[in-house]
């Protein structure tokens, strides 16, 4: 090989180590998926998707949870039961649905402000599942989490 | 008549009075930390439905997987795709009593130290644990709180070989409940 050649190979792979390495700091520090500017893959009433996810779980899921390949975001509308907020000091929303102590638990990424019990709120978030077991005989929440607020129609 | 008022009455006080020992929350948090040689590996989840039931001593939890949140996005993807299969398996649980619950007096304020034993279910795979824990009563408001290591093993977790020096095999497991609700 001449110096030329050897010069070559030399830089060549330098430039591939460096590029798999930006690449891989890019992939290490990639942001999470951001639910703000995505839109919905349904739009339901509280109510119905609790009602779903009781009756139905499969459709629930392929209809309302994402996977790692297909993140899903969904918009759902209702009354608010109640305002709290978590141990990490995330505001909470509870919305009624049909079934008593049953809510859809809406955790918002953001401080929310303007709303009170008894506001008819639209949102979206992304949805983790449905949280109940027989065993413990408490109604189980639909739970979804990183919240927006879309309207409050009060 | 009046003793068929007096039963139902006495009958209704006793149901009340029995239904009354459960005390809930949906609003739980879990954590996990583990040290790991580039970046230590962290989560909460703040939608745990944990139960207690102050007469039988019953302890339990419920969570969704895919609500564990972490700081890197890409730790959250492999947590969910590789490691816990959430897809797969969606929910983890855990169901026990309180060795000794005649020792906490849920009436009265006080910090309890608890021992609870049960059964504790990770991706598909239930394994019987004792872990320690403290009952906080603080004006009639219970609070229950633990700290135990799970190893990643016993629920068949497995770490691909690639990363296996840089992950620790066991992790650290915090639950935290403030039972605001009762029924």
């Amino acid at each position: 090989m001449t110096t030329t050649t050897k010069k070559r190979v030399f830089f060549s792979i330098l430039l591939l180590a460096a590029a798999g390495l930006i690449t891989g700091y890019m992939l290490w520090n990639k942001s999470h998926f951001s639910i703000k500017n995505a839109d919905p893959a349904a739009i339901i009433s509280a109510n119905e998707l609790q009602q779903t996810f009781s009756t139905d779980s499969v459709t629930a899921k392929n209809k309302f949870i994402g996977d790692e390949n297909n993140k899903k975001v969904i918009e759902v509308n209702g009354l608010v039961t109640e305002l709290k907020q978590d141990q990490k000091k995330q505001d909470v929303i509870l919305l009624k649905t049909a079934t008593d102590g049953a809510f859809i638990n809406c955790t918002f990424e953001e401080k929310i402000t303007g709303i009170k019990v008894g506001d008819n709120i639209v949102l979206k978030g992304m949805c983790t599942g449905y949280n109940f077991d027989a065993d413990m005989g408490i109604p189980g929440d639909v739970v979804l989490v990183r919240c927006y607020l879309i309207k409050n129609k009060n | 008549m009046k003793k068929i008022l007096l039963s139902g009455f006495v009958f209704s006080i006793l149901c009340c009075s029995v239904t009354a020992q459960k005390f809930f929350t949906k609003n739980g948090k879990l954590s996990f930390y583990s040290k790991a040689t580039l970046e230590n590996i962290k989560a909460d989840n703040n939608q745990v439905l944990g139960v207690i039931n102050t007469q039988t001593g019953e302890l339990q939890f419920s969570l969704l997987i895919k609500g564990f949140h972490f700081e890197k996005a890409l730790m959250e993807e492999h947590f969910n795709a590789d490691y816990l299969q959430s897809d797969q398996y969606p929910k983890s649980t855990f169901k026990g009593k309180i060795a000794d619950p005649s020792k906490v007096d849920f009436k009265k304020d006080g910090t309890y130290s608890i021992t609870v034993t049960g059964d504790l279910m990770i991706h598909g795979v239930t394994k019987n644990i004792t872990a320690p824990g403290t009952i906080t009563v603080q004006s009639g408001k219970i609070s229950a709180s633990s700290k135990f290591p799970v190893t990643l093993s016993d629920y068949n977790v497995s770490i691909p070989s690639l990363v296996k020096d840089n992950i620790s095999k066991t992790v650290d497991v915090t639950v935290s409940c403030n039972y605001d609700q009762q029924m």
